[in-house]
């Protein structure tokens, strides 16, 4: 199977899923993902992530692949355990991960940009029909700017005359990265629509589209002119590491129920200051920590209900940072690549001490519980999400591989 | 930039693709200009066909894509001051592009990346600024249609295929919103006692 094909079954279930008939449509919507799942991992070609700058037809390596098909478990976990499941969200994931599949295979920088903008109508569109509001008019508005950037590097690729504006090559692809990734400065609308949507809805940005642009991103720089490249990277690793300290910050002030989306928010800007380093511990890093993600956010995005608090507390252990708690190992390796790239140490640390007082406080609190006891299959499913994630913190590499594959 | 209205995305992909098909004319030669004008041909009958298609469907609330997401109705046709500034701010950013950023083989003292750069940015500041669906349609059409053309200006090797798979997606933002704004109905309204 062709990832072109695979971009039309992941478009095509979420259309079927989220328009047949409703009492049809809540079934459809928990087999949907399962299926995609599958056919990410046989779709899988072994060999290394494609270059999106550098021209080429479409193959899904194994490390995208690893990517969708978690993304897939993870969401179908998701749509499991919502409170309230109308089976359209699936419209979203669908459309999304069709776009997010071209993303991750394409070798065309116009590709590239395409599948972004799709993936950004895709997600306001079904974001701002789950819950009209400002905030969710902002995915289209700031996410859709900077897809436009990313298209309009495209047109400029390759630079190589000697009058290219190689400065304004790097800053559109920065504001695209930026803007997808909800990095600060283009992250508000992300934190805004953390408290207006659904876990299943924000999930499809969260665990599916902004991982898929900050994985695509670490091949930027490699192909882009000197000048270009220098632009691309200090730029978004400082506005990664103030995205980083500012989520952390956040992540203090913020409530119970949207503490986890800052603190998601602060190690994807993390992930992005490992884009701008460009080292390989970076790349590493980042894996980890997205992965530590998928396991972790089907359960903490979900409301708070009695009968969840211990699993959910031993969730939110393996996120505060510290030893041997998966998020410690990859902010460890993005801190390490920051120290080989210059002097960007002191914020990375800073983000992760305020990220990781955040969670502590949470883990010693407890978060109140309201509403009537969670139902078994939820309080089995929270069990064993919980120990999955204690289990990626104790093998992190071997977790990375299973998942991305050996050569990630 | 201030076409409103249901049907916004029709005028914007006709006007931008009158306006541009001469540049790729010129750059792509006829088949070029013939793919913009059918894409906006395109782009003017998928809206309504896929508003006849909806309107068989069965009807529910839910998105208007002409009303704005946060803002009373009738705010719907108000100042359109920020899109006129924004239009001036397209008309200096195009101007310095078109004679400072080479693209391919158009050099930039020829200045004829200026229509594709002034259309383009348009777009973004249309996404930009947007207030409801229509509006990030009308703006993605738009975006669509100027990279198109500017990807046949860029040259390479056999432009026309990337560029129409680009061009395809005005069309497809008019279906979209068409099917949009034909499928959704008010909600009965409630009878008192």
């Amino acid at each position: 199977m062709s990832a072109a094909w695979l971009a039309a079954a992941w478009a095509g279930m979420g259309v079927v899923a989220g328009l047949c008939p409703v009492r049809v449509r809540r079934p459809v919507a928990l087999i949907a993902p399962l299926v995609l799942l599958a056919l990410s991992l046989v779709t899988a070609q072994a060999g290394a992530r494609p270059d999106e700058l550098g021209g080429g037809g479409l193959s899904l390596p194994r490390e995208g692949a690893g990517l969708l098909s978690a993304a897939a478990a993870a969401l179908w976990i998701c749509l499991l355990l919502a409170e309230r499941l109308d089976g359209r969200e699936m419209l979203g994931i669908g459309t999304v991960g069709g776009a997010t599949v071209l993303l991750l295979s394409t070798g065309s920088p116009l590709l590239f940009g395409v599948a972004a903008l799709l993936a950004v109508v895709a997600l306001s569109l079904r974001w701002i029909d789950a819950a009209p509001g400002r905030a969710t008019l902002a995915t289209g508005r700031v996410a859709g700017t900077g897809a436009a950037a990313l298209i309009a590097a495209a047109l400029l690729l390759p630079a190589v005359s000697p009058d290219a504006q190689l400065g304004l090559l790097g800053a559109l692809l920065v504001v695209g990265v930026l803007a997808l990734a909800a990095v600060v400065p283009l992250g508000g609308w992300a934190s805004g629509a953390l408290a207006e949507l659904s876990a299943p809805e924000i999930a499809t940005w969260l665990l599916l589209l902004a991982p898929a642009v900050l994985l695509s991103a670490f091949s930027i720089p490699g192909k882009l002119p000197l000048l270009a490249s220098l632009a691309f990277q200090h730029t978004i690793l400082t506005c990664g590491l103030i995205g980083a300290v500012w989520a952390g910050i956040a992540s203090l002030r913020a409530g119970p129920a949207t503490r986890y989306g800052r603190v998601a928010l602060g190690d994807l800007a993390l992930v992005a200051a490992g884009v701008g380093t460009g080292e390989p511990s970076a790349v590493a890093g980042a894996l980890v920590l997205i992965l530590t993600h998928l396991v972790a956010a089907p359960i903490l995005l979900q409301s708070p209900r009695q009968g969840l608090g211990s699993p959910r507390r031993l969730i939110w252990l393996a996120l505060c940072g510290l030893p041997p708690s998966p998020a410690f190992w990859g902010r460890f390796l993005i801190l390490e690549a920051c120290v080989a790239f210059g002097s960007a140490a002191a914020p990375c640390v800073v983000a992760g001490g305020l990220v990781t007082v955040a969670a502590v406080v949470t883990v010693a609190r407890g978060e109140p519980g309201s509403g009537a006891p969670a139902p078994h299959h939820r309080v089995v499913a929270a069990w064993v999400v919980a120990l999955v994630v204690l289990a990626v913190g104790l093998l992190p590499m071997s977790a990375v591989h299973l998942v991305f594959g050996p050569s990630a | 930039m201030l076409v409103d209205r249901r049907r916004a995305v029709m005028v914007a992909c006709i006007a931008v693709a009158l306006g541009l098909s001469p540049a790729a004319a010129i750059y792509g030669g006829g088949w070029a200009a013939v793919l913009v004008l059918g894409a906006a041909a395109a782009g003017a009958g998928a809206g309504p066909l896929a508003g006849l298609v909806a309107a068989r469907m069965p009807p529910r609330p839910g998105l208007d894509p002409v009303q704005p997401v946060e803002a009373p109705p009738e705010g719907l046709f108000g100042p359109r001051s920020a899109r006129v500034a924004g239009a001036v701010i397209a008309l200096i950013a195009a101007s310095w592009v078109s004679f400072n950023v080479p693209v391919g083989s158009v050099a930039v003292v020829q200045g004829a990346l200026f229509p594709v750069a002034f259309v383009f940015t348009c777009g973004v500041l249309r996404v930009f600024l947007a207030r409801s669906f229509t509006d990030l349609a009308v703006g993605v059409a738009v975006i669509a249609l100027a990279v198109g053309v500017g990807w046949v200006l860029r040259g390479g090797t056999d432009p026309l295929p990337a560029a129409a798979g680009v061009i395809a997606i005005a069309p497809l933002a008019a279906g979209l919103e068409g099917w949009l704004a034909s499928r959704r109905r008010p909600p009965a309204p409630v009878t008192g006692p």
